[in-house]
């Protein structure tokens, strides 16, 4: 009853950091809507702050769910399995963090011609990263639903690759400097990489899943 | 007195022997691949041991104290025209037996081969026989189609086992926070189970033939046997326990429950049966058994041909280091 006990305290964890790594997109989404309506003020700063926040509370409880777990409350199998999945989850607020805490700090916003695309490409990494949520809780012994998240995150990243090329080609036809054009080009990749990490995410989930195929 | 306690010595060997080798049969590939702590398995297998020893030990002890001879040569409590030379030569067999199965098993466990103690005993057993023309050879027979059958058989319940479980757990579809204790525990219960199952099983190895002899009563050589076991899981598990894990195939979780579910099954059906047969040629067949569901990739051909070699050497070593020691046992000198 002791390791259940453990397990399940692990399991609440272990879901308090994936909404919280949700949540942190949301917040992320919010910064960068408000930056196409209003600029980067003080506003936005508080939030760019926010979403530094909360990925700074993701770390703080990944760490403590590796502890949980080398305290023995999963097979040495499932746990490393688990932790690789969270070390990769982990790098999708932190793609996040970096580009609000980028714009801050170069204080360029994101090129308004880019608004309906950049949100666009938000909305496909949160969908994406919501399936990559409901994978990684628990999946490792349901192949069939694994495979069809798969599917629908595979279809968003590459929706979000067109999108990019779009924006990118737009950036770089522009009349702009080659500095303010490469800084743009970069956000772009930035926003964009959020879908390829819920895609290597669930990469490795199918591949947990298929080793647990009995 | 301290000759009366030497007597027993090559048991106590035997009995430490079998421990070390044979509870690596039993949570070896669990604590291998660190899903159950070392310490606590073998805490849980010497106690266990012990339980099986006591409790389910009677038929195997009758087997190699009675069935495997003919006559009552080594009897020291039968009619004999001198007794007393007749106590001489049944002590003196005795003990030549216990120490050439003990140095087999111990000469075999230091190379780190995982051996069958039931195959040396009673190759010491069948080796004295020879020379003393007392070897009932139906009964030696059977324990040896019994040793043949102990991996087919262990096999045979891993296909029954593998096919149960996989359809449950495809039809329950727990999450990994529930899959993976449950597993730990089954492990563990499997593992207990296994322990008990090698009690009652080889406890005969070890001190049946005091049985034979007239020295211990059946319920004071399964105490003793079940004790000297446990000595051996206690202190010297670890090495074969590794070896056995690791070496033989990488198994997950789910298979090595199914392995040792299947060696403690076929063990203890050996055990009400009657007949020591080697946990190691159970588990090993009960591993070979996973490598031919999962397609055969995953078997260590190397590894498994070195147990097959300790096998086939065991009984043939038994055999002959018995005749040797009973040789020496009797070389006298004669004055001119």
């Amino acid at each position: 009853m002791f390791l259940f006990k453990k397990n399940k305290d692990l399991l609440e964890q272990y879901t308090k950091y994936l909404e919280l790594c949700a949540e942190t997109l949301d917040i992320f989404r919010k910064a960068i809507a408000y930056s196409f309506e209003n600029g980067l003020n003080e506003h936005f700063e508080v939030l760019a702050g926010k979403v530094h926040a909360m990925e700074s509370d993701a770390d703080d409880i990944r760490r403590q769910i590796e502890r949980t777990m080398y305290e023995q409350s999963l097979l040495p199998e499932s746990r490393e399995d688990l932790l690789d999945i969270i070390e990769r989850i982990d790098m999708v607020p932190n793609c996040a963090d970096h580009l609000a805490t980028l714009m801050t700090l170069q204080r360029t916003p994101i090129n308004p011609a880019l608004k309906s695309e950049i949100m666009e490409l938000l909305d496909l990494a949160i969908e994406s990263f919501k399936y990559t949520k409901e994978a990684a809780v628990d999946c490792f012994l349901k192949m069939e639903k694994v495979k069809g998240l798969k599917i629908l995150i595979d279809n968003n990243e590459s929706l979000g690759d067109k999108l990019e090329h779009k924006m990118i080609r737009t950036v770089f036809a522009e009349n702009t400097g080659t500095g303010e054009k490469i800084i743009q080009k970069d956000m772009i990749n930035q926003v964009g990489e959020i879908c390829n990490l819920c895609e290597h995410v669930m990469d490795r989930i199918v591949i947990c899943s298929i080793k647990r195929q009995l | 007195m301290f000759t009366h306690y030497i007597q027993y010595l090559g048991s106590v060997f035997m009995g430490w022997g079998l421990g070390a080798n044979d509870s690596a049969n039993v949570f070896g590939t669990a604590v291998s691949s660190r899903m159950v702590n070392y310490r606590l398995a073998i805490v849980l297998t010497a106690a266990f041991v012990i339980l099986g020893a006591v409790m389910d030990g009677d038929a195997g002890i009758r087997t190699l104290s009675k069935d495997l001879r003919n006559d009552t040569a080594f009897d020291s409590t039968a009619t004999k025209a001198d007794p007393d030379k007749a106590h001489r030569k049944a002590l003196k067999a005795a003990i030549v037996i216990s120490f050439a199965g003990a140095f087999a098993v111990v000469l075999l466990t230091i190379l780190k081969m995982p051996i069958s103690t039931s195959q040396a005993v009673v190759g010491a057993i069948a080796g004295i026989a020879i020379l003393q023309h007392s070897l009932n050879i139906g009964s030696l027979l059977v324990i040896v189609a019994c040793w043949v059958g102990t991996p087919i058989g262990a096999m045979f319940f891993t296909f029954i086992f593998y096919f149960i479980f996989r359809t449950l757990i495809r039809k329950i579809k727990p999450s990994v926070f529930i899959y993976d204790p449950v597993m730990s525990i089954l492990l563990i219960v499997c593992g207990c189970y296994g322990a008990y199952a090698l009690g009652a099983n080889n406890v005969a190895n070890v001190a049946a033939i005091f049985v034979g002899h007239g020295m211990l009563t059946v319920e004071e050589a399964k105490i003793f046997g079940g004790i000297t076991i446990a000595i051996g899981v206690l202190t010297y598990a670890k090495p074969v326990m590794m070896t056995v894990g690791k070496s033989i195939v990488k198994l997950d979780a789910f298979s090595a429950l199914i392995c040792v579910l299947s060696q403690a099954v076929t063990v203890h059906c050996y055990a009400i049966i009657g007949v020591p047969v080697s946990t190691t040629q159970a588990v090993v067949g009960a591993v070979v058994g996973i490598g031919i569901i999962k397609g055969g990739q995953t078997i260590n051909y190397k590894t498994l041909s070195y147990i097959w070699i300790g096998w086939l050497a065991t009984p043939v070593a038994g055999a002959l280091i018995a005749v040797f020691f009973y040789f020496l046992a009797n070389l006298y000198y004669i004055p001119e």
